[in-house]
């Protein structure tokens, strides 16, 4: 996995960002009511803990970024896509849905807040990444159309190298899975198996 | 069409913004008139702002290792001081000044550099409120409050800064500042002023 003389996915190079692995996204009693349509989620939740341990010890920065609404951030059209979808709100600053789902970051983790589903939108996110050097930014966890997608289609604007971690993002039905990852193979950037990058690290060594 | 100053501080429409008021913004070698200096204006200011029920944002600069940047690193090296700021992310010096209590309705910005646009929802949270202006307090005069100001400017906002609440308030650089902001990004006036307003409307 090789650009020129870049090793696009040494663990120098990259970082994973895990998107909003939170209760009201994944909890069958969260509030997002599509959380239960993804039959594979909790095999995807089980690559993303046998995935993370493997980033964490080759040195790759991990980190958790989570959707968090409060007073200040929900604008009249957020309360209207609320209403829509039947919910009264979402990951609620302080609240249990907004609580991360089953992982949790760990000690040199990095934990970075967002308020629309894109990860880069009004955040520390790019400046955190820069910070690191990084330059391919390896995406899982949960939203295949919000999320983790249009994190993913900031990111490619920002000129990271971009790489979605196929069995560790979860969410949706898996026909709309499918078209995601196929469309983001085909116009955007690359799709790859956690198993595919753990090797290229061990090999590496 | 010119804006008047009560038009400009209407709680409807405007916001306090206090800038960079943490106990490691300011160092023990500027003395007893170190950001300390305009507490007693800024103290009586917010507890104003709260009985009109004007929105407040608590803005607070953090750096981290997650966020400083080679480029800073350099920048502080080149200047010989240690990049690892005194209001460095989880110490003491990160905490507001004795005195400035946000309440849970406030909003706590956390930035890490001269402009809280840069890296929060400082603009999704004004535009989610229909916040149209600003009212400035906070330090430095030309570091994160000419930044605001200006920043702000550029995307649509009032600005009015509050003389007698920023630091530096007095001296060439203030003066700058005042005649800068005054020409080209809004306006200046005193806590006493914008607080007369305040009264004024409530009768």
């Amino acid at each position: 996995m090789a650009v020129g003389n870049r090793d696009r996915v040494g663990p120098r190079n990259c970082a994973v960002l895990l998107v909003d692995l939170q209760n009201d996204f994944c909890h069958p009693n969260g509030a997002w009511k599509n959380a239960g349509i993804d039959p594979d989620l909790a095999k995807r939740i089980e690559a993303i803990q046998r995935f993370l341990p493997e980033a964490r010890s080759q040195g790759v920065p991990v980190l958790f970024v989570r959707t968090v609404y409060n007073s200040w951030t929900i604008s009249p059209s957020i309360q209207s896509w609320w209403q829509k979808m039947g919910m009264q709100g979402l990951c609620m600053e302080g609240s249990w849905g907004a609580d991360f789902y089953q992982l949790a970051p760990q000690q040199n983790d990095r934990a970075v807040t967002k308020y629309r589903p894109s990860g880069f939108m009004e955040t520390d996110l790019d400046l955190t990444l820069r910070a690191k050097e990084v330059e391919t930014v390896l995406l899982a966890g949960v939203g295949v159309w919000g999320g983790c997608f249009d994190t993913a289609r900031d990111a490619i604007a920002k000129s990271y190298d971009v790489m979605l971690v196929e069995d560790c993002i979860a969410g949706g039905t898996p026909e709309e899975r499918s078209v995601l990852m196929d469309i983001f193979r085909r116009y955007h950037s690359e799709v790859v198996s956690s198993r595919a990058l753990v090797k290229a690290w061990k090999q590496a060594k | 069409m010119t804006i008047s100053l009560k038009q400009r501080v209407d709680p409807k429409q405007a916001a306090l913004v206090i800038l960079d008021m943490q106990k490691g913004s300011w160092p023990a070698k500027a003395g007893p008139a170190g950001g300390e200096e305009i507490l007693p204006e800024l103290i009586a200011l917010i507890k104003e702002a709260r009985a009109t029920q004007l929105p407040i944002i608590f803005v607070r600069n953090t750096h981290s290792d997650w966020t400083t940047t080679r480029s800073r690193k350099e920048q502080t090296e080149h200047i010989g001081v240690d990049y690892r700021t005194r209001y460095w992310e989880g110490t003491p010096g990160n905490d507001f000044l004795e005195g400035l209590n946000p309440e849970s309705q406030d909003l706590i910005l956390i930035k890490h550099s001269y402009s809280p646009y840069a890296h929060g929802p400082m603009e999704l949270a004004l535009r989610s409120r229909g916040i149209r202006t600003l009212l400035l307090t906070g330090g430095s005069t030309l570091g994160a409050v000419e930044t605001v100001a200006k920043d702000s400017m550029v995307r649509g906002y009032n600005i009015v800064m509050i003389e007698d609440c920023v630091h530096p308030r007095s001296g060439p650089v203030y003066d700058v500042v005042v005649d800068y902001v005054n020409r080209h990004l809004g306006i200046t006036a005193t806590s006493g002023e914008i607080i007369a307003c305040w009264q004024t409307a409530k009768r």
